[in-house]
Parts: structure tokens; C-alpha cells; sequence
């Protein structure tokens, strides 16, 4: 083996990260009561899928580059719709003084 | 066109005439529909006598048997060639000599009675109905006499029975007519019923035993033939009897007579025809084509003869003491079929079809005189009212005169030779079980009782003192006519030539049957010896006894006439009433018919309609009960049904509703409106597809994993 | 173990510790300050697993794209949507038992479906090639494979060698007599001024004895022999190999498909970047324009729906 600065290792762990980090991040959105954290949440979420897809493009062979360029597009959707999100947040914010979502029911049936 | 195929128009031409006039004969001027009927039986005559010619010319053929007609199977029973893969009736009419007879009796004499009818019937409002069931009739009773097989002579035997009800209650107008009618068809049924059994005993006899299914005459015939020592004879009784039952509804024997005399009430043509010379002779002509059933039966042919003779002797004391004119010639009708059956019963069959014959000639003529008489008293029937009629209807009187000399018996007319034979035959019969100069006795007072009411009839009517003074005001009692007239008058050329013509035969027609004593060979008794199986009358030795017979015969029948004369027109009929005073009691009896209407009555009738009234009541009751308590019961039940139906129906629907609604109460609570709750539930949902496809994509490596495999 | 390699696998954990550490903290942190702080060593660790990934340009696009920009949102939401008097920032969470077994379940799930269930197979397929026959010497066949520079990865035909790392491998069937060398052929396409057509030419590496080695001895699976090439020039290659020994040597066998096209049996690239690069403008060029409208998009609507209502 030649003596090179190439990673070697295995796939599984980058996977295993990912799914600490993508289960985290659901947890998150599904407890956490202020709007942002919910948010943040996402991001975990979407930050774990980004390693999932690097991992692969990176050590499979056949993947070649469309995961990393999926990866490239995720990061900036996120960013798309993370300003998207807040700016409602905001807005929420000044409507309704509070940005609790447990309060946020003026849908409810 | 072949003869066989021409033979079949003989009964079709009349019914022809039938058809036309049934549905036309309304829009048909009269003279059109007397030609339509008239002309169909006088082309049945013409027929008839074109194929007695050609039996008279084929007789003595080997084999022969008679023209046959074409033909058409009707009943057979196909694929089971065992027993029954054969025809077993068939369309097919025969004319052997026997049945050459009647078919020229039934279209000479009929002829004879269409001609008087269209005189007689002029002024009916149903003048083309009544043709059209007499030429009906007329079919019917040719395919009687035509037919191969006993049942399409049984169809032709109920269609004369149909048109005789049609005819004697022709004016339904009054009820006593149409009860007549009535009178008339069941009491013939109940004969039927008779002839039904014996037919079908026959019939399973001969093909359980002998294999042969057949209704054919000849080949029943020929059977019986073929296993003469085969046959039970206690069978052949059993079918004698059975199949004389039915003649004795037809033919007005005892004890089925009782319809002949109410009969009368239909029009005098009808009494003739089918009264006196047709209908009333099915029976015996059934006898003697059946003679080789009885044959084997001498306790068969014991019960015919005494029957018929007593029969005769029955009808003819009754015949004393009746005052309508035509109720007088109804039992001496009877009473002259009394005379046919002894012939026939005695093994006479030529005999008996001799006396059949010379019985339409002289008592057709007689019925159609009575008519004649009817007529020109303008409706009177009463022979107390009548009297001295023979200067003003003189055709009437000699054509009656002659008719009834005949009928008595008078030396050289057609009666003589024909009753003369019956009682000779009767007298030397000895194969039956009484002797037979038993059934002789009743014969021979029964033709002394004849002589004597025919004489007492035609001096009450013909002659002495007119007593109809009160004539006019009687309306006439048959209908149709209108003119309450002062005179009696002749009849019309179309009533009076059949008389002539049936005078004619009467005295003339009994030569050809002239007894064996004279010498000369009875042509009749020898046309007829194939079909009864014998050989021709020749003239055999004549034992003396015939001699003696013939002139006791003679001086009976003498003797009635001149006792008649004496009591009723020397003695204008004082002895009589003296005689009728004395004995009232048996005079009153005897007048009224020995009461056996009113026996029947109360035997059968009354005890019939009560128990018809008991079950009427109770099925009233029953049925009633029945469709009522149905009615409420079914009442009941669509009301609890309904009470079931509201209730559960509506339950489920409004149950539907509820639960619809509930369902989305409990739904709505899905909404909360919290986002984290939507949040997790979606993540569950989710974690459950993922948790699918997972397992899918790995189900191998799982089940290795949780050892599984 | 190289020292380099222990410091990589101390960091590479560091790293992984505290993405995993800092996504807990944003689980279960009670002050939502610490929670968005925690999102960016999240973010930071991860661009470190990206790193260690060796997508170069992708460490560079989280840092910039998701701490600079998102993060920098994150926070500045936070602080907007408190008042400014409280004191204690806080962050309410509502566990429950179910969104905790879920959670759970699906962790155990994920690392069960996709780390143990399913062996990811990374090792290079064997492609059939001939030697031909050549100078009394008969036609032989042998598997020659590819792979990846750290040997795990298997490389596919015209696969992409990142850093132009590659490993050419060929082995025998059977075992094979009087084989003693292995001699590999690389090509390396020239593309003319003209941009119409190109021609193969050879390519020497730095050290031309590198493409002769010897075979070794599988015993009963045969004969194999591997090069290892090191920071090929970018471009495609094509490559070939056969064996020799005193007697003579055999026919070249070709690792794919030859033809009049361009079909190349790898593709040495320096760095995920050019790759990048190369795709954006070539297959994604469409899906890139769309986003960028797509952000355009969003920056409006975000400055519209966050815009403070004018009070009157």
C-alpha cells in the first residue's frame, strides 16, 4: 500500500454519524416547543443527509460525483428555505407576540 | 284424386257446411244456407253411394276389408319399439260393408231431414246455427261409423253427443229445453264413463297378454282371432258389459234412457235424425262392431239381449199412456232400440243392423210426420187436442199411416221382415245363458204394445172429431212459429217429399232382408257375412219353428192394430178412460213414465246437490276462513315486518349517521392544531415506511441476522 | 501504525464526538442561545467529516453556506423573536415517551438496515479480458480490476480516480507456468488543437520501471500483479497489461471496450472541485439556473414576509 493521505476509513462509520445526527435532529423537531429550535432541528436533519451523500459519492464506486453535487444543492435549498422559514417566524413573532408552536393553534378545528 | 282420399270428404263435406254456416252463415241470405248444408250432404250421399259401390264390387276380393282411407298416425308411442312402437290410433277411416250401411243410412236419411229442415226451420231467428250443427252432426256421426279404431269412433261417439246437447237445447230460450239438453249430455256421460273403462280394459288385456297394442277394429279382431283359446272369457265379459254400458247412454237402454223422451224438446227434425235414426243407433252399430268381443262372451251378449228386451217391453207400456205426440214416438224409439240390442245381443248382428236400418226409414218418417202434424197445428203437440187431421194434412196422414203400419209389424213392410228376424233369431238363440225364448216373450209382447200405441196414436191424431177447438190460443210449444191459425194445413213440398220418400223405403226397403223362411236369399244378411265373421244366409233348412214364429208374429202384431182400432177409434177411446178410472193408481204410474225421472232424482240427484250444497257451504266456510285468516295473518305479519322494518331500517340509517358523525368527532380531535403533534405522528407514519423498506431491502440479511433461516 | 494515522483517527472521532455532542445539545438544551451555538460546532464538525471524506469543495460550501449564512439567520431569529428583557432565554421542549421510543427505534433502525444488514461492497469487479495469442505462445484469459487508491474501492469502467489515485490489478485464472513479469501499458489521451479528435498516447509515469513488476504466486488462484499510480495527470487514460518472461511475452489484454470513441478505462482527476465544476456545467446546468432563481425567490419573499408592518 502506498502511504497516501486517503481516508481509510470505513464507510460505516460516516453512517453511523449521519444517523446519530439525522435521529437528533428529528427528536429536536418533534419535542422542541420555540419555532427555531425547530428549525435547527432541520438543519440537523438536512446536515445529516449531506453526510450520507458525500460518504457515498466518495466511497462507492460506482456512485461517482451526483452525490456530492446533490449535497451542493441540499446546502443551498437549506439555505433557500431557512431564510424562508424565519422570515414566517418573524412575522409570527410580531403578529402574535410569542413564537411557541404548543400556542399556535388558532387552526385547530 | 284416389277413392282413399275421397273417402275422407264423406264426414268433411259436412263439416264443411258447418264451418261456413257457423261463421257466415248470419250474413247468408236463408235459401243459401239451406243450399250450403243441404248440398254438403248430398255430396256425403253421393260419396257414400259411390263407395258402396266400390265395396259391392271389391266384396269377394280375397282379404278385402274395406275401402280403405289414407291415413295419418295419431297416437304412437316412438322409441320403444318393444311394446308400444307402433301406431296405435290412427286418422284412418274404413267403409266395409257393415259401415257402408250406416254411412248410406246416416246420408240418405239425413239428406231426407236437411230438406224437411229447411222447411221446417224457415222461420227460426237461428236458422243458419241450426244447419250448422246439424251438418256438424252429420260429420260427427259419419266419422263414428267411418272410423278404423275405437278412438276416433269414440271422437265421433262424444261429437254427436255434443251436437244432440247443441241441438235438443237449441231453444235455450226456455229453461226446460236447455235442461233437456243438459239431461241429455250427462246421462250419455255416464254411459261414456262406461265405455271409457272397457276400451282401456281391452286395450291393456290385449297387450299385456298378447302384446298386441291396438285400438284397431280389425286388428283387435284378428287377435282375438289368432288367440281364441288364449283369451280369458270372464275378460271379454267384463268388456262386453263395460263398452254395452256405454251404449246404453247412447242408446237410451235401461236405465240411461231417461234423456230420449226429454229430448223431445229440441226441434222435430233433431228428434228425427239423431233421435230416431242416427245417434240413438251408435250403440248398436258399436255392438256389432264389436262382435268378436262378444262373441266370446255369451254372458255378455245374455246381458245385451235381455237388456234390449227388456228395454222394449219397458218402453213400449209407457208408450200407452203418453198424450204428446212426440213423447209416443220417443219410447217407441226406445223401445225399437230395445229391439236392435236383443238382435244384436243374440248374435242377430244383421239382425239387429237390418232392424237399425228399417228403424230410421219408417220411425224417421213418423217423427217427421209428427213435425208435419206440429207444424199444422201451429205448434200443438198434445194428441188429446188433435183429431181428425187426415183430411186436412193428407200427405201427413198416409206417409204417418204407412210409417206406422210398418213400425207394427203389418205383413210385407220394412218392419215386418226386420222385427220378424230379431225374433226368430231371439227365439232359436241358444248359446246364452237363459233360453231364448225368454228374451223372445219380451220381444214379442213388446211389438203387440207397439202395434197398439202406434194405432191409438195415429186414430187420436188423424182421426175422428177435431177436438182443437181451443187450438189457436195455444201458443206454440216449439217456438218459431207465429201463426195462431184457425185450420190446419199441409205442409210445404220441403216437409212433405222427405215424407213421401221415407214412406217409400218404409214399405219397400225391407225386401233386400227378407228372412231365410221365404226362400229367397236375405241379401242383407249375406252383404253383411264377412263382417261378422259368418257365412251368407243361404237359404239353410228352415226348421218350422220360423214358420210358427212368423205367423205368431203376425197375429201379435195384427192383433195390437185391431185392438187399437177397437178401443180407440170404434170405441172412441171409452174403454180406455174406464180402464184408466178403474185402475188409476197403475194408469197414473204408467203415465208418468213408472215415476223413474223422480226415482233418479231422489237416488242420485238430490242426495248429489245436497252433499253439492254441504261441501259448498263448507268450502265457503273454509275458504273463506282460510283467505281471511291468510288476509289477517298476512296483516299481522306486514305490520310487524313493518314495525321491523321502520325500526331496523331507519336504525341503521340513522345508525349510519351517528356513526358518521362520531367517527368525525373523533377525527376532528386529530386536528389539534398542534404542529409538533402533526410533526410526530408524520414522523411515526414515516418511521413505519422506512421500517418497510428497510426490512424489504434486507429481508435476507435479517433473517440471517435473527437466525431465522 | 503511522503516526499520521493515529492523529487521523484521534481527530476524525474529535470530530465525530462533536457533531454528535453538539446535535444532542441541540436536542436537549434548555436555552436556546446554547442550542444555536451548539448548531455551529454541529455544522464545523461536520465539515471536518466532509474533509475526511475528501470533498474538498463541499468543507468549503458548509462553512460558508451554512455557518456564514444559516447560522448567522439562526441567531439572529433567536435574538429577534425574545424580548429583550428576559433574562433567560429559554427553550421549552416537551418530551414525550413516544417521540423518544420513536426516535429511538428508528436510530436502531438506521444503523441495523444500512451499517450491518447491508454490506456495502466497495471491492472492484473482475472484468474478463484475453491476452492473445502470440508468438507460439496461445491465447490466455485473465481478470483484470481496478481500483481506487486506498484498494478498497473498486473503480468501474470509466470511473472517476480521485486524485489520480488508481490501482490497475490482473490475475490469472489457473495457475500458470514459466510467467514471470507483468508489463502494463498506460494511455493517455491527447486531444489535438482542433478539439475534433485526439489520439492516445502512452503515458510514463515519473518512474517507468513502476509499470513492470513482478507476478506473484496466488498458488491455486493463479498469478496476479499490481501497479499503484500516483497523482496521474488529470485526463483519461487507458490501460493495458501482459505478461512476460525469457520465453517471449504474451499479447496485450485491454481493460474495456476499444473503439473509434472516446471511451476511457478511467478519468484521473485532481479534486472533487473540477469535478464539480465540470458537472455544473454540464449535466446540472439546468437544476443550477433553477436554484439560483429559486434564491432569488426566497430572498424576496423572506425580506416581504419579515418586513415590519408599519403600525399606524
Amino acid at each position: 500500500m502506498t502511504d497516501y493521505l486517503f481516508s481509510r476509513h470505513p464507510l460505516e462509520n460516516f453512517l453511523v454519524i449521519s444517523a446519530a445526527l439525522f435521529v437528533l435532529g428529528v427528536y429536536t423537531i418533534i419535542t422542541r416547543r420555540n419555532a427555531v429550535s425547530i428549525l435547527m432541528g432541520v438543519e440537523l436533519v438536512l446536515n445529516a443527509a449531506n453526510v450520507n451523500f458525500v460518504a457515498f459519492s466518495q466511497y462507492m464506486p460506482g456512485a461517482g460525483i451526483h452525490g456530492s453535487m446533490f449535497s451542493i444543492f441540499v446546502i443551498l435549498l437549506a439555505a433557500a428555505e431557512a431564510a424562508v422559514a424565519l422570515a414566517i417566524v418573524i412575522g409570527i413573532y410580531q403578529n402574535f407576540g410569542r413564537v411557541d408552536v404548543d400556542q399556535a393553534d388558532l387552526m385547530k378545528e | 284424386m284416389e277413392l282413399e282420399k275421397l273417402v275422407w270428404l264423406i264426414p268433411l263435406l259436412p263439416i264443411f257446411g258447418f264451418a261456413v254456416n257457423l261463421f257466415f252463415g248470419r250474413f247468408l241470405p236463408r235459401i243459401a244456407v239451406n243450399v250450403i248444408a243441404c248440398g254438403a250432404v248430398l255430396g256425403s250421399m253421393i260419396l257414400s253411394w259411390v263407395a258402396f259401390g266400390y265395396v259391392r264390387h271389391h266384396a269377394h276380393d280375397p282379404g278385402f276389408e274395406g275401402l280403405i282411407s289414407a291415413g295419418l298416425p295419431w297416437i304412437s308411442v316412438p322409441g320403444t319399439e318393444s311394446a308400444w312402437g307402433k301406431v296405435l290410433a290412427e286418422h284412418r277411416l274404413v267403409i266395409d260393408q257393415l259401415t257402408a250401411v250406416m254411412i248410406l243410412v246416416v246420408t240418405n236419411v239425413g239428406f231426407l231431414i236437411h230438406l224437411y229442415s229447411t222447411g221446417y226451420m224457415a222461420d227460426d231467428k237461428r236458422h243458419s246455427r241450426y244447419f250448422s250443427y246439424l251438418n256438424l252432426f252429420t260429420g260427427f256421426m259419419l266419422i263414428l261409423v267411418m272410423a278404423s279404431n275405437l278412438l276416433l269412433m269414440f271422437v265421433g261417439w262424444e261429437g254427436v253427443g255434443l251436437c244432440s246437447y247443441l241441438l235438443i237445447g237449441f231453444w235455450f230460450e226456455k229453461n226446460e229445453n236447455a235442461a233437456a239438453g243438459m239431461k241429455a249430455f250427462v246421462v250419455n256421460r255416464i254411459g261414456d264413463f262406461g265405455f271409457t273403462v272397457g276400451v282401456l280394459w281391452l286395450f291393456f288385456y290385449l297387450g299385456s297378454e298378447f302384446q298386441v297394442w291396438t285400438l284397431d277394429f280389425r286388428e283387435i279382431g284378428r287377435t282375438i282371432a289368432a288367440h281364441h283359446d288364449a283369451i280369458l272369457p270372464s275378460v271379454m265379459t267384463g268388456v262386453g258389459i263395460l263398452l254395452f254400458v256405454g251404449a246404453t247412454g247412447k242408446s237410451a237402454q235401461l236405465p240411461l234412457y231417461t234423456w230420449l223422451p226429454d229430448a223431445m224438446a229440441g226441434p222435430t227434425p233433431v228428434s228425427a235424425l239423431i233421435h230416431a235414426a242416427t245417434m240413438v243407433t251408435a250403440g248398436v252399430y258399436m255392438v256389432a262392431r264389436m262382435n268378436f268381443v262378444y262373441a266370446m262372451s255369451p254372458t255378455a251378449m245374455t246381458v245385451v239381449a235381455v237388456v234390449g228386451g227388456l228395454t222394449a217391453l219397458f218402453a213400449g207400456t209407457i208408450g200407452v199412456a203418453q198424450n204428446d205426440i212426440k213423447k209416443v214416438l220417443a219410447y217407441s224409439t226406445v223401445s225399437q232400440l230395445g229391439f236392435m240390442f236383443m238382435g244384436v245381443g243374440v248374435g242377430a248382428y244383421a239382425a239387429g243392423i237390418f232392424h237399425l236400418m228399417t228403424h230410421a226409414f219408417f220411425k224417421g218418417c213418423l217423427f217427421l210426420g209428427s213435425g208435419s202434424v206440429i207444424h199444422g197445428m201451429g205448434g200443438e203437440q198434445d194428441i188429446r187436442k188433435m183429431g181428425g187431421l187426415k183430411k186436412y194434412m193428407p200427405i201427413t196422414f198416409w206417409t204417418f199411416l204407412i210409417a206406422s203400419l210398418a213400425i207394427s209389424g203389418f205383413p210385407l213392410l220394412a218392419g215386418f221382415w226386420s222385427k220378424d228376424e230379431i225374433l226368430w233369431k231371439a227365439f232359436d238363440a241358444h248359446d246364452l245363458k237363459i233360453p231364448g225364448p225368454v228374451i223372445w216373450s219380451m220381444g214379442i209382447i213388446a211389438a203387440g204394445f207397439t202395434a197398439f200405441y202406434m194405432t191409438r196414436l195415429v186414430v187420436l191424431t188423424f182421426f175422428g172429431e177435431p177436438r182443437y177447438a181451443k187450438a189457436e190460443e195455444h201458443h206454440d210449444a216449439h217456438g218459431g212459429h207465429g201463426h195462431g191459425h184457425g185450420t190446419p194445413h199441409e205442409s210445404p213440398w220441403s216437409m212433405t217429399v222427405p215424407l213421401i220418400v221415407l214412406a217409400f223405403l218404409s214399405v219397400f226397403g225391407g225386401f233386400i232382408g227378407m228372412g231365410a223362411w221365404t226362400g229367397l236369399s236375405n241379401v242383407f244378411e249375406g252383404w253383411l257375412a264377412p263382417v261378422f265373421g259368418g257365412h251368407g244366409a243361404e237359404p239353410h233348412k228352415v226348421p218350422p219353428m220360423e214358420y210358427v214364429m212368423v205367423a205368431v208374429s203376425v197375429i201379435v202384431g195384427l192383433g195390437g192394430i185391431l185392438l187399437g182400432l177397437k178401443v180407440y177409434l170404434w170405441d172412441k177411446g171409452r174403454a180406455a178412460e174406464a180402464f184408466a178410472q178403474k185402475a188409476r193408481p197403475l194408469y197414473e204410474l204408467v203415465r208418468d213414465k213408472y215415476r223413474v225421472d223422480e226415482l233418479y232424482n231422489a237416488v242420485a240427484i238430490e242426495p248429489l246437490l245436497a252433499t253439492n250444497e254441504m261441501l259448498g257451504r263448507v268450502d265457503n266456510i273454509v275458504v273463506d276462513g282460510a283467505v281471511n285468516g291468510a288476509a289477517s295473518v298476512s296483516a299481522a305479519v306486514s305490520n310487524r315486518t313493518g314495525y321491523f322494518d321502520n325500526e331496523v331500517v331507519d336504525g341503521l340509517v340513522n345508525g349510519a349517521a351517528t356513526a358518521t358523525q362520531t367517527a368525525g368527532r373523533a377525527a376532528r380531535r386529530l386536528q389539534t392544531g398542534h404542529i409538533r403533534q402533526y410533526l410526530t405522528t408524520a414522523l411515526i407514519g414515516g418511521l413505519f415506511v422506512i421500517a418497510a423498506f428497510c426490512l424489504w431491502l434486507n429481508r435476507a440479511a435479517f433473517q440471517g441476522f435473527l437466525g431465522l433461516n | 501504525m503511522p503516526i499520521s494515522e493515529i492523529l487521523l483517527n484521534f481527530f476524525f472521532y474529535l470530530f465525530a464526538a462533536t457533531a454528535v455532542g453538539g446535535g444532542a445539545a441541540v436536542a436537549f438544551s434548555r436555552n436556546i442561545v446554547r442550542s444555536a451555538f451548539a448548531l455551529l460546532a454541529v455544522l464545523f464538525s461536520v465539515a471536518a467529516m466532509y474533509a475526511f471524506a475528501r470533498a474538498d469543495f463541499i468543507v468549503a460550501a458548509q462553512i460558508l453556506i451554512y455557518v456564514g449564512g444559516i447560522l448567522v439567520l439562526i441567531i439572529f431569529a433567536v435574538m429577534l423573536t425574545h424580548k429583550i428583557t428576559d433574562v433567560k432565554v429559554s427553550n421549552e421542549s416537551s418530551p414525550g415517551l413516544a417521540s423518544a421510543c420513536a426516535c429511538v427505534c428508528l436510530f436502531v433502525l438506521l444503523i441495523l438496515t444500512f451499517v450491518y444488514a447491508h454490506p456495502w461492497e466497495r471491492g472492484a469487479k473482475p472484468t474478463p479480458a484475453t491476452m492473445p495469442a502470440a508468438e507460439g505462445r496461445p491465447p490466455l484469459a485473465v481478470d483484470l480490476s481496478m481500483t481506487q487508491g486506498d484498494g478498497r474501492t473498486g473503480a468501474p469502467a470509466g470511473a472517476t480516480v480521485l486524485d489520480g489515485f488508481a490501482r490497475l490489478h490482473v490475475a490469472t485464472r489457473a495457475p500458470l507456468k514459466g510467467v514471470s513479469a507483468a508489463r502494463f501499458r498506460i494511455q493517455r489521451y491527447a486531444p489535438d488543437a482542433s478539439k475534433k479528435s485526439g489520439t492516445w498516447k502512452e503515458h510514463r509515469p515519473d518512474d517507468p520501471k513502476k509499470l513492470l513488476v513482478k507476478v506473484a504466486d496466488d498458488g491455486e488462484e493463479g498469478r496476479s500483479a499490481l501497479i499503484d499510480l500516483e497523482r496521474l495527470p488529470e485526463g483519461r487514460y487507458r490501460w493495458g497489461v501482459r505478461f512476460e518472461d525469457e520465453a517471449g511475452e504474451t499479447g496485450w489484454a485491454e481493460f474495456g471496450a476499444r473503439g473509434e470513441g472516446l471511451e476511457a478505462d478511467f478519468i484521473a482527476e485532481k479534486g472533487l472541485t473540477k469535478a464539480l465544476g465540470r458537472a455544473f456545467m454540464g449535466p446540472y446546468l439546468l437544476a443550477f439556473e433553477v436554484v439560483s432563481v429559486l434564491l432569488l425567490a426566497a430572498l424576496v419573499g423572506a425580506a416581504y414576509l419579515a418586513r415590519k408592518e408599519v403600525k399606524e
